[in-house]
């Protein structure tokens, strides 16, 4: 199932031709209706007319994904500036496609979304690497920031903090090491310092995604 | 027309790139320690060092001796040393290009991974020279080259990690 979405004849005359051997299609002509269309008929593949009425840009993009993560948006219009177009790929879209597009291009742009590729303009690809280095650069940094706050814990606050990621209450943990509760909660809250988080959750998903990462 | 100074980085003998070809009718020029003279010495030295200095360290020495606008590294190998070279290259080297040549084997993660350390793009050593030179050129005007497969798996990384 695809939704064609404009309010412009000509465009949706022009896409219909383009998927002419798509057997489900549906229309509609404003981005109120576009969304209920998404949620009733749970379609593979959206197309948007820039000029869909009540469409207003990364916000409407993030209001579809947020009805359905899996779905493909496909948005057609004018000639951006790289900067808008791109920010229009980081809301989520999977491509970019002039309006003024032929019904042929607009078949071979639909093959491979569908396939699974993105559609996107060969000077904006720098852009991805660009962004895949510093979203990687940032995870190190998060590792490694983990990594020392767990180092930083004593002996004991390592035990603790291990007892906290297997579910145990603070009342468990007294019994287990020979301490009182509130020896317990003083070393939390060393702990949590230590780990600059303010509940125990937190702790035991760090400290759970650290043995898992080992 | 400036030519493109390509340095080739290569550590083992199964996957050689054929440099002759990729000077063949174009404006590349491979920039090899043994036509520069006054390197000879230094050149023949780090060759036979080569395996007990430093993989990165003396590939980093080459690089700043030769000053290529683009570096091919040979990885036929999934071996981290790449990796490290390639991040070390971003920091210090951040004009430079480098481009990967990976045989069929090499798996997507471990491409992604190289992308995300700074490679430009990838090739397979199987490419003719003619598409060499293409890819070289592309990467020269700032483009990158990698499969839409691949920049959707790099979007995806970018986007829900």
């Amino acid at each position: 199932m695809i939704i064609l979405s404009s309010i412009n004849k000509e465009t949706l005359l022009c896409w219909k031709s383009a998927l002419s051997k798509t057997a489900f299609l549906s229309s509609c002509n404003t981005f109120s209706a576009l969304k209920k269309n998404l949620q009733q008929l749970n379609p593979q593949l959206i197309l948007i007319d820039y000029e869909l009425p009540g469409f207003i840009g990364y916000q409407s993009i993030q209001e579809l994904l947020a009805i359905s993560k899996q779905i493909k948006i496909v948005l057609f219009g004018p000639n951006l500036s790289d900067e808008t177009e791109w920010d229009f790929f980081k809301a989520g879209i999977k491509g970019y496609c002039s309006d003024k597009a032929s019904a042929e291009q607009i078949n071979k742009v639909i093959n491979a979304i569908l396939q699974g590729e993105l559609w996107i303009r060969r000077t904006l690809t720098h852009r991805i690497l660009d962004e895949l280095i510093k979203t990687t650069d940032e995870k190190k940094r998060i590792k490694q920031s983990i990594q020392d706050a767990i180092a930083s814990l004593t002996h004991r606050e390592n035990e603790i903090a291990l007892l906290v990621a297997q579910g145990e209450s603070n009342k468990n943990i007294a019994y287990q090491l020979a301490i009182t509760e509130r020896t317990v909660k003083a070393h939390l809250t060393e702990i949590f310092k230590k780990m600059r988080v303010t509940d125990r959750v937190k702790v035991a998903l760090i400290i759970k995604d650290v043995i898992q990462s080992q | 027309m400036q030519p493109i100074t390509v340095m080739v980085v290569e550590t083992g003998q199964s996957q050689a790139i054929s440099i002759q070809d990729l000077e063949r009718n174009s404006n590349i020029r491979v920039l090899d320690e043994s036509k520069l003279n006054d390197y000879n010495t230094v050149g023949s030295l780090l060759r036979e060092q080569e395996g007990t200095v430093d993989f990165i360290e003396s590939t980093l020495e080459k690089i700043n001796r030769l000053n290529p606008k683009t570096v091919l590294i040979n990885a036929n190998q999934t071996i981290q040393e790449y990796c490290d070279l390639l991040v070390a290259m971003h920091y210090q080297q951040p004009h430079i290009q480098a481009i990967l040549v990976i045989n069929d084997s090499i798996s997507e993660d471990y491409i992604l991974k190289a992308l995300s350390c700074g490679a430009q793009g990838f090739i397979t050593n199987k490419l003719s020279a003619l598409d060499f030179i293409k890819v070289v050129n592309a990467i020269d005007q700032g483009e990158i080259w990698v499969s839409r497969k691949i920049l959707t798996k790099a979007m995806d990384q970018v986007l829900f990690s």
